[in-house]
């Protein structure tokens, strides 16, 4: 049968740089295909050729045997090609429904009739977004369900899908699982990145696996199993140092450095009370929406609690009530986002630059004359300590990798030497190498007698490094477990029930 | 009127008085089930304290008398006395010192028994706790100056800080005040270190260290009622909860108008404060509560007692705690003492004393990782 998609021998140069070096790469109809690879292998400059968004450099592409030769995202729309970004591409000052029909709107456009329309195409996805919200309203799940359903909604033959999951609930999960099988029942052919190995495994019919820009191999999903899948991928059997190994001891608590009592923030955190000790991993695992983002941004002083019967924050003994996060930041608590490249980082400057901001708020008034020599030094212990892969220290943070961007964000700040640090989602859209290597980094924090506290939605993360597990459901902490006892169903059920 | 408006001014710009917020039950505090289902060795009304001597003898305060407890449980009358006996205490050389309210006798039962009533010229009003120190002093926790043991939630409901802790040389009779002002002195602890008696505050959810002029806070923000201590086998100590904090509580202790009312008008039994135990009497408040949420009516009915015990380790950080929940029976937990490896602990609310085995809990909690 002739594949829906064939790249032969494709290759992708920046400068002398190659991002994908000779790929073969081939897409049956009605298959679920997962590109894996860490970050930077080359998986989404080879599904951008497919779209039209970057042009190969050499090499060919035949769409039903046909070759083709893709210049635009439009052209590739029109071939039966369509994919979602991992960055989501909706315009936020527009509604959903508006969204969804962008670009295919009428000469007399009705809204109420856009608006019903695009009502009944989501409720036929199965998908709950208001067509009527503005999107910059909406949470990072439902975007990304608007994005999904604007592919759906061009008929594409082959849909790619960058990290499609990495911002929807378990639940919202497993409704998009069953969207891809009937995508597949369809005849429609899926692409599907992501680095949840598990994901692909689970939804996949066959895997490709690059690295370093090369192919490395492919075969049925049924012949794949994580082991062999993180070692082609890295080079290197890193399941042991991820998620393999049964935790067998816990960090015994220390003090307590941090109460949270009966917090409330407006409809999002409901009565949240929860501790936090030193010299231990606090691990806080909920659905999104749950309200543990929120809570701990209160504690940095990054949102607000309530003014009346918000209440309270104690730190180290004391009440403490931020309205903006330097004094917290002077008090010891770093909260590292879980949205770097919004919050954490500006892009445009170098790693350096970046560190260095982090230590100018705890800098004392009257000394804030940047000195070149200490960012120098910064940038150096830093990059070497946190070992962020960069050529020089002078380095743009957008040209670094994901997982090396999220370690120049740790970096600014450890820089303020908290004591207290809350990573959210420490490794969302990172490789399993990268992953590794953070994951070492908040273990050493807590080995150092630091109470650290890491936010995650996913489950094996949060158990592998938790001391002490606390689960938050609809806007507060409704259970704690150890990790010796807990398994993944028991906090499943204590987030959603 | 007045009071509104007192504590509107008194809210502004002051965030602590504008949140009713409780510590929550987390870390070492993580609930379980271990105290409700410890073995029974003793059920009987009255009883109040407990200790134990150097040679593993348990002695259990009990109305006016003070039971001596075979290994087995088997109480036998080892003292009486005209008045309710509220403390006990054990000093280095064995002796046996009773706390009778407004009094203390040292040296029970021997030729040396000697009564004291009073420190620095005020007298004893409230006896709750006594502790015998290795230097041989015996340390005196007068809980309040104004009401009597008996009376204890109407110090509470008046925010009462006229607590005392005193130290007394029994071979002397020599008293020294070595703090006041304690918002409800219920226990004293002494490791002997010289770093200074350690006394609970209750109505301030604290430990207090007296190694000076004034108290410095070693443990606060307790999410209870702290009230005796129990020397520890291998150091620290165990520190009993006597009540539970709750945020109905704290919201009648803010209350002015309501609580004062509450006072004159409805018997102490019945007031919406903690209490050692509940579930005995139909007229208790709290049984049927409800409260509207998202559109429904929900039933909601705080609790009024706990059953609580935390190992507390020698740097003052809690290990763990034993718990009876709030539907559980062993409830208003106001001594301990350890013997060996077991563990006495009574609970006033049930009228019990419990046994457990330290390292079987220590095994219990590790196998749940809670350790």
């Amino acid at each position: 049968m002739t594949p829906v998609l064939e790249m032969r021998k494709i290759t992708k140069k920046y400068g002398r740089a190659f991002a994908v070096e000779d790929v073969d790469f081939t897409l049956r109809k009605g298959e679920v295909h997962a590109i894996l690879g860490e970050n930077g292998a080359g998986k989404s400059t080879l599904t951008k050729m497919m779209a039209g968004v970057v042009q190969p450099t050499s090499g060919e592409m035949l769409l039903n045997g046909q070759e083709i030769h893709l210049k635009t995202p439009a052209e590739a729309v029109h071939s039966g090609i369509a994919m979602v970004f991992q960055e989501t591409s909706l315009v936020p000052s527009m509604t959903v429904a508006q969204n969804l029909f962008l670009g295919n709107e009428k000469f007399f456009n009705r809204i109420r009739g856009v608006n019903i329309a695009a009502q009944q195409f989501m409720q036929s996805l199965s998908f709950d977004v208001d067509p009527t919200l503005q999107v910059a309203s909406l949470g990072a799940a439902k975007k990304q369900m608007v994005e999904i359903a604007r592919a759906m909604l061009l008929k594409a033959q082959a849909i790619v899908f960058d990290e499609p999951t990495a911002t929807l609930t378990p639940e919202e999960k497993r409704h998009f699982f069953d969207l891809v099988k009937t995508l597949k029942s369809h005849g429609v052919s899926v692409i599907f990145i992501s680095h949840a190995l598990e994901e692909a495994l689970e939804i996949s019919d066959r895997i490709t696996i690059l690295r370093d820009g090369r192919h490395v191999e492919t075969g049925d999903t049924a012949e794949f199993d994580r082991a062999r899948i993180i070692q082609s991928m890295v080079g290197r059997a890193l399941t042991e140092e991820l998620y393999g190994k049964a935790k067998t001891s816990v960090r015994p608590a220390g003090k307590r450095v941090l109460s949270i009592q009966n917090l409330r923030v407006g409809g999002a955190v409901k009565n949240n009370s929860l501790s936090v000790f030193k010299g231990q991993i606090t691990g806080v695992f909920g659905l999104v929406g749950s309200g543990r983002t929120e809570t701990f941004k209160v504690a940095a002083g990054i949102i607000k609690r309530n003014y009346r019967n918000g209440g309270e924050i104690i730190l180290n003994g004391k009440p403490v009530r931020y309205r903006v996060p330097a004094p917290g930041v002077k008090a010891g608590i770093a909260y590292i986002t879980e949205d770097r490249k919004v919050e954490g980082f500006f892009e445009t400057m170098s790693i350096k630059s970046n560190i260095y901001v982090g230590l100018l708020s705890k800098i004392k008034a009257g000394n804030f004359w940047l000195k070149d020599k200490v960012m120098d030094k910064l940038g150096d212990e830093w990059i070497s300590s946190l070992q962020v892969k960069a050529v020089t220290q002078n380095a743009q943070v957008n040209e670094l990798s994901g997982g090396n961007q999220q370690k120049v964000v740790i970096a600014k700040s450890l820089v303020q030497d908290p004591d207290i640090i809350i990573f959210d989602e420490p490794t969302r859209g990172v490789d399993v190498g990268a992953i590794a290597e953070i994951h070492d980094i908040i273990n050493r924090l807590a080995d150092e007698g630091k109470a650290v506290v890491v936010i995650s939605s996913y489950l094996p993360e949060v158990m592998q490094l938790s001391d002490r597990l606390l689960v938050a459901r609809g806007g507060k902490v409704v259970e704690e477990f150890s990790p010796l006892e807990a398994t993944e169903e028991m906090l499943m059920y204590a987030a959603v029930h | 009127m007045f009071d509104t408006l007192r504590s509107k001014l008194t809210s502004f710009g002051n965030s602590r008085s504008n949140s009713l917020s409780v510590p929550v039950f987390d870390g070492a505090f993580k609930p379980n089930n271990l105290l409700e289902e410890a073995d029974i060795v003793l059920e009987r009304a009255g009883l109040e304290d407990l200790v134990a001597d150097a040679q593993g003898q348990l002695f259990a305060a009990c109305g006016t008398s003070v039971l001596k407890l075979a290994s087995d449980g088997t109480p036998s009358e080892f003292a009486s006395f005209e008045a309710v006996v509220t403390a006990l205490a054990i000093l280095p050389d064995g002796g046996l010192c009773v706390g009778l309210g407004d009094r203390v006798i040292t040296g029970v039962g021997t030729t040396s028994e000697r009564s004291v009533d009073q420190a620095e010229g005020t007298p004893f009003v409230a006896v709750t706790a006594l502790y015998g120190q290795a230097n041989g002093g015996l340390l005196i926790c007068d809980a309040s100056a104004r009401h009597e043991v008996g009376d204890w939630s109407r110090d509470l409901m008046e925010h009462g800080r006229s607590g005392r802790l005193i130290r007394l040389d029994p071979a002397s009779g020599k008293t020294e005040v070595l703090a006041s002002g304690l918002a409800y002195a219920f226990g004293a602890y002494d490791d002997g270190t010289g770093g200074g008696p350690l006394v609970s505050e209750s109505w301030d959810h604290g430990v207090c260290r007296v190694d000076g002029p004034k108290p410095t806070h070693v443990i606060d923000r307790i999410a209870g009622y702290p009230s005796r201590f129990a020397p520890a086998d291998d150091g620290g100590f165990w520190l009993t909860i006597c009540f539970s904090r709750t945020q109905l509580v704290e919201f009648v202790l803010k209350e002015n108008d309501y609580r004062q009312e509450m006072m004159r008008t409805i018997d102490p039994r019945y007031w919406i404060a903690p209490s050692f135990g509940s579930g005995a009497d139909f007229r208790e408040p709290l049984q049927a509560g409800g409260v509207k949420q998202m559109g429904y009516l929900k039933p909601w009915a705080p609790p009024r007692s706990y059953g609580l015990v935390v190992r507390y380790g020698a740097d003052l950080i809690p290990r763990f705690s034993l718990h009876s929940r709030v539907g559980g029976a062993h409830h208003g937990i106001n001594a301990a003492a350890q013997i060996g490896d077991t563990l006495y602990v009574l609970s006033k609310g049930s009228g019990r004393i419990l046994k457990l085995s330290v390292s079987g809990v220590r095994e219990t909690l590790a196998g749940k990782g809670s350790l």
